[in-house]
């Protein structure tokens, strides 16, 4: 996941109130994640990679994405303290991934795919999914997806919180 | 009331020393350093007034600044070196009282501090820590947690009303013994989710019930918790329900008073609003939906204001209604 235009924040904004505001977000990646055993593998202040491993791994990085997205918005209506909203974008993809405890050693074509789906093919505020994750997912969540037109023969799915009235 | 005066002059006490006297008040002194330390406990009845005669200029701007955005409790500030030169700014930021280098050397009174807690700077919107008058007749805070209530003395709380959808579909499809788990596995996430916020079950009666909040006249925080429970109820259902099957439920909200007694104690119980608050939630609410009634929408988060749009009247209330996501 990642934050949108956190360079523009950067720039705009004292740095003690970014980096509280970051700090926030962490807190609300990590309550989404860490209940669900999912582990942030990797943190940069604006974004990071989080792994989720034990059984319904795919169920449990979607219901904490989704939960990310919720949380996120109930922020920037009563939390955040910058004078725009804060956005991110998140991708979901499940692949095999050789473990090393410093994140750095690790090469992984499951990585580099979610990032890419992340940074090439998510909107703000919307969370990508490969196919092999949405094949995986409850059918009560898997419902609430709809395609993402990439104009490639990979296709996505996406999740966007949306209200009755938009 | 509770004034808390923040200063590191060692004369403070005789300048507050007519405040003192009063029956109506109780002073407590500390150093500015345990400001921030001491607001996180502070009760939201509290008054505090802050000394920034030993500030520089950019302490007291980031001192204010911070206050500006105090919603814990109303304040005024002690500028005996007349340091601020547009005082008209504090009001605008939130103050409710400035005691300047005159009022200062007279003596802080009992009656400035009555004034001084009557009033609603106007630059702060209603509803946030500074209102300071409850609109609910007959208004007895029953504080922000459970430890001053005592069975059989009535207080005002907040009120909520939640009850499964479908309840027939439900009964003819999954049969008595599903209901009852999918009631339980419902209930007990109910109570994992109102807990924090100092929610208790206080009654229930097959697929609904009766969840208290104390109220401490100030902020509904179960607002945010119901609103929460709308918006995630997909993944509630996925999580926790254990059946895996999309279920439905609504919710209303009310702030009103009762008498409380323990659960189980409660079959004597006369109350409107508890009244209100069944008819509210079991006549008036529509499955899937949240309700609330004017009073909580005051009491509620600023910006979570918009997101409840007017449903029209019951029982003499007015109704709002969270505008529901997809």
């Amino acid at each position: 996941m990642d934050i949108v235009g956190s360079s523009v924040l950067v720039r705009k904004y004292p740095a003690e109130l970014v980096q509280s505001t970051y700090a926030d977000i962490r807190t609300i990646v990590q309550n989404a994640v860490e209940k669900r055993n999912g582990r942030i593998w990797n943190w940069e202040g604006d974004g990071g990679l989080i792994a989720f491993y034990f059984a319904q791994k795919n169920n449990s990085a979607a219901l904490s994405a989704i939960e990310i997205v919720h949380e996120l918005y109930i922020y920037n209506l009563i939390g955040h303290r910058l004078d725009e909203l804060l956005r991110v974008r998140m991708a979901v993809h499940s692949g095999q991934c050789k473990f090393r405890h410093n994140f750095g050693d690790i090469k992984s074509d499951t990585i580099n795919k979610v990032s890419e789906i992340e940074s090439k093919y998510t909107k703000p505020n919307n969370v990508t999914f490969s196919t092999n994750v949405y094949h995986m997912l409850d059918p009560i969540i898997a419902e609430q997806l709809v395609p993402v037109k990439t104009g490639k023969n990979s296709s996505f799915f996406k999740y966007e919180l949306k209200w009755e009235t938009e | 009331m509770k004034i808390i005066v923040f200063s590191d002059r060692g004369t403070i006490k005789t300048n507050f020393a007519g405040v003192k006297r009063s029956k109506n008040f109780t002073v407590e002194y500390h150093s500015c350093i345990e400001l921030k330390k001491k607001l996180k406990s502070t009760d939201k009845n509290t008054f505090i007034y802050i000394d920034i005669s030993r500030h520089d200029d950019q302490e007291r701007n980031k001192l204010l600044k911070y206050l500006s955005r105090l919603e814990s409790c109303r304040y005024g500030i002690v500028d005996p070196e007349g340091a601020v030169k547009d005082t008209a700014l504090l009001f605008f930021g939130g103050a409710s009282d400035y005691i300047g280098r005159e009022v200062f050397k007279e003596g802080i009174t009992a009656v400035r501090i009555n004034k001084a807690a009557a009033f609603l700077a106007p630059g702060q919107p209603p509803g946030t820590g500074a209102r300071w008058l409850p609109e609910i007749k007959n208004f007895i805070p029953s504080g922000p947690n459970w430890s001053g209530i005592k069975s059989g003395q009535e207080y005002t709380f907040c009120l909520m009303y939640v009850e499964l959808d479908n309840r027939e579909a439900l009964r003819k499809n999954l049969g008595e013994e599903l209901i009852t788990a999918v009631i339980n596995s419902f209930r007990g996430y109910l109570q994992k989710s109102i807990s924090p916020i100092n929610g208790k079950v206080w009654m229930w009666d097959g697929f609904g019930g009766l969840i208290l909040f104390p109220f401490d006249g100030e902020k509904c925080n179960a607002v945010l918790a119901c609103f929460r429970l709308i918006l995630n109820r997909k993944m509630v259902c996925v999580e926790n329900l254990t059946f895996n099957t999309l279920f439905s439920y609504h919710i209303a909200l009310h702030i009103g008073n009762t008498i409380y007694k323990s659960k189980g104690n409660t079959g004597t119980l006369v109350s409107d609003s508890i009244n209100s608050i069944f008819h509210l939630g079991k006549k008036f609410t529509k499955p899937g939906n949240f309700y609330i009634t004017k009073e909580v929408f005051k009491h509620s988060p600023e910006g979570l204001k918009k997101r409840f749009l007017p449903a029209g009247h019951f029982d003499g209330f007015e109704i709002m209604r969270m505008i529901l996501p997809h």
